[in-house]
């Protein structure tokens, strides 16, 4: 279990689009035992504008891919980063 | 203070709904789906939980097809004008509210659709089959009914219809006003396609929030255009469920009250719920029966809602008397005329008892002894 205030500096951002979808990621994430936090993306992130997406740990980055799969929750892109720390 | 008027609204609400709307304003100020910030997010998963809660509660399936709305005439409006073409023809029952009847009427005037009703009255589930089969014709596209009646305990055989409707290829919304929390409801089992229902009647949350949910394959034109939180480049409302139908800010307080209120009538149980009220309906029955000049309309249908009138009182004086001895009951048409004259009330409508999970039996023999002693 990665804390969501312990996240690793290298994260990755799945871009989804509403806060629906969003917390719904975000509650498959915890479910599986993925700490996931849900995030604003900046809208030059996206074509269309304003859109949320959750952010996790690089490290579980297979993981978090396979349970939003499994949750049939559609991502437009995943977004890896470096995160200050 | 009596009140028998659950039908329009419950009162007193569940002790949940009125904890979770007042906590919800105190601690998850912000604005769902505007933001990323702590109180936006803490109203986004409150939201949230409130679907999937209902989702789970009425057999959707999927959290997203859960749409808040003002009401269930809202939640109606946006069924019914979003499923309809012009030209269409569209089957509804002799019971209908006017949330139901009125967009119809509407669209009778703006579309040029056509419209039939089918009798219910008097008749079992067999018969009520054969009378929709009777109508239906090339042209029908949709079929809107309630679940239960707003003026009498009468209920529709919802399963049956909606296995009828999907085999026939015909779109089936129904609205539960007086069926959410009082009646069992398992929207993909029953196969309805468009379910509409208040939060601030049965399922005991405050008023200010009503819902639509979606059948999975289902998908219509938007009623209202606007802010969405998300796309905002867009000139059009996001193709996501539920924002696509969510423009402008939702009223987070009403829909945690829902939350509460639900999770009230989950604990309770719809079972426990639907035989106190069905105890209570023959209790009143027998006792306003054993009053000189009174008449029970549906008598034979025990459940939530009483109709009732005097043969000299008129119905809204007959309420008036009650409200003057602390007994709140309403008279009249309760906006349903054409079910008023399905069941043979007079011009006057009727009274009507609506009961709820709070009524007692000693309150019922407050209320005889009022009639009893009406002047």
């Amino acid at each position: 279990m990665y804390y969501a205030n312990h996240i690793p500096s290298r994260t990755v951002l799945a871009a989804i689009g509403s806060m629906t979808g969003a917390v719904k990621a975000q509650r498959a994430l915890l479910a599986a035992g993925i700490a996931a936090e849900v995030v604003a993306l900046a809208p030059e992130q996206t074509r269309r504008g304003c859109a949320y997406g959750v952010e996790f740990s690089a490290a579980v980055s297979a993981d978090a891919r396979a349970t939003l799969r499994t949750a049939r929750i559609a991502v437009s892109q995943y977004i890896e980063k470096d995160t200050p720390s | 203070m009596i009140y028998f008027d659950n039908a329009a609204t419950s009162f007193p609400k569940a002790p949940q709904a009125t904890r979770e709307a007042l906590l919800c304003m105190l601690t998850n100020g912000g604005n769902p789906g505007r933001g990323a910030h702590k109180l936006s997010l803490r109203a986004a998963e409150k939201i949230f939980a409130c679907r999937e809660d209902l989702s789970d509660f009425l057999g959707v399936g999927a959290p997203e097809r859960i749409i808040f709305t003002q009401n269930t005439t809202y939640a109606l409006n946006m069924a019914i004008k979003g499923l309809v073409k012009t030209g269409d023809h569209v089957l509804c029952s002799e019971l209908e509210h006017n949330a139901v009847m009125r967009p119809l009427y509407a669209l009778q005037k703006e579309k040029g659709i056509t419209l039939d009703t089918f009798p219910v009255i008097g008749l079992g589930d067999e018969q009520i089959m054969e009378n929709i089969a009777a109508r239906v014709g090339q042209s029908t596209t949709l079929l809107v009914c309630l679940h239960a009646s707003n003026i009498c305990s009468v209920s529709l055989p919802i399963a049956k219809i909606g296995a009828f409707c999907r085999a026939h290829g015909i779109r089936f919304a129904v609205d539960a006003a007086q069926s959410a929390g009082h009646l069992p409801i398992d929207m993909c089992a029953m196969q309805i396609d468009a379910l509409a229902l208040p939060g601030h009647k049965g399922l005991l949350g405050p008023a200010g929030c009503g819902v639509l949910a979606l059948g999975e394959d289902l998908s219509l034109g938007t009623f209202i255009e606007g802010g969405s939180g998300v796309d905002s480049r867009s000139n059009e409302m996001p193709a996501a469920f539920p924002e696509r139908f969510e423009a402008g800010t939702l009223p987070t307080p009403a829909i945690a009250g829902l939350a509460g209120g639900l999770s009230f009538v989950t604990s309770f149980g719809l079972s426990t719920i639907e035989k106190h009220e069905k105890e209570l309906f023959l209790a009143a029955r027998e006792r306003i029966e054993s009053l000189a000049g009174f008449e029970v309309y549906q008598r034979e249908t025990p459940g939530g809602v009483l109709l009732f009138n005097h043969t000299a009182i008129p119905s809204t004086e007959l309420a008036r008397q009650l409200d003057k001895a602390g007994i709140c009951v309403r008279a009249g048409l309760h906006c349903a005329p054409r079910a008023h004259d399905a069941l043979g009330t007079p011009a006057g409508g009727a009274a009507r008892l609506g009961f709820g999970i709070f009524n007692t039996h000693r309150e019922l023999d407050a209320l005889w002894r009022t009639l009893k002693d009406l002047p």
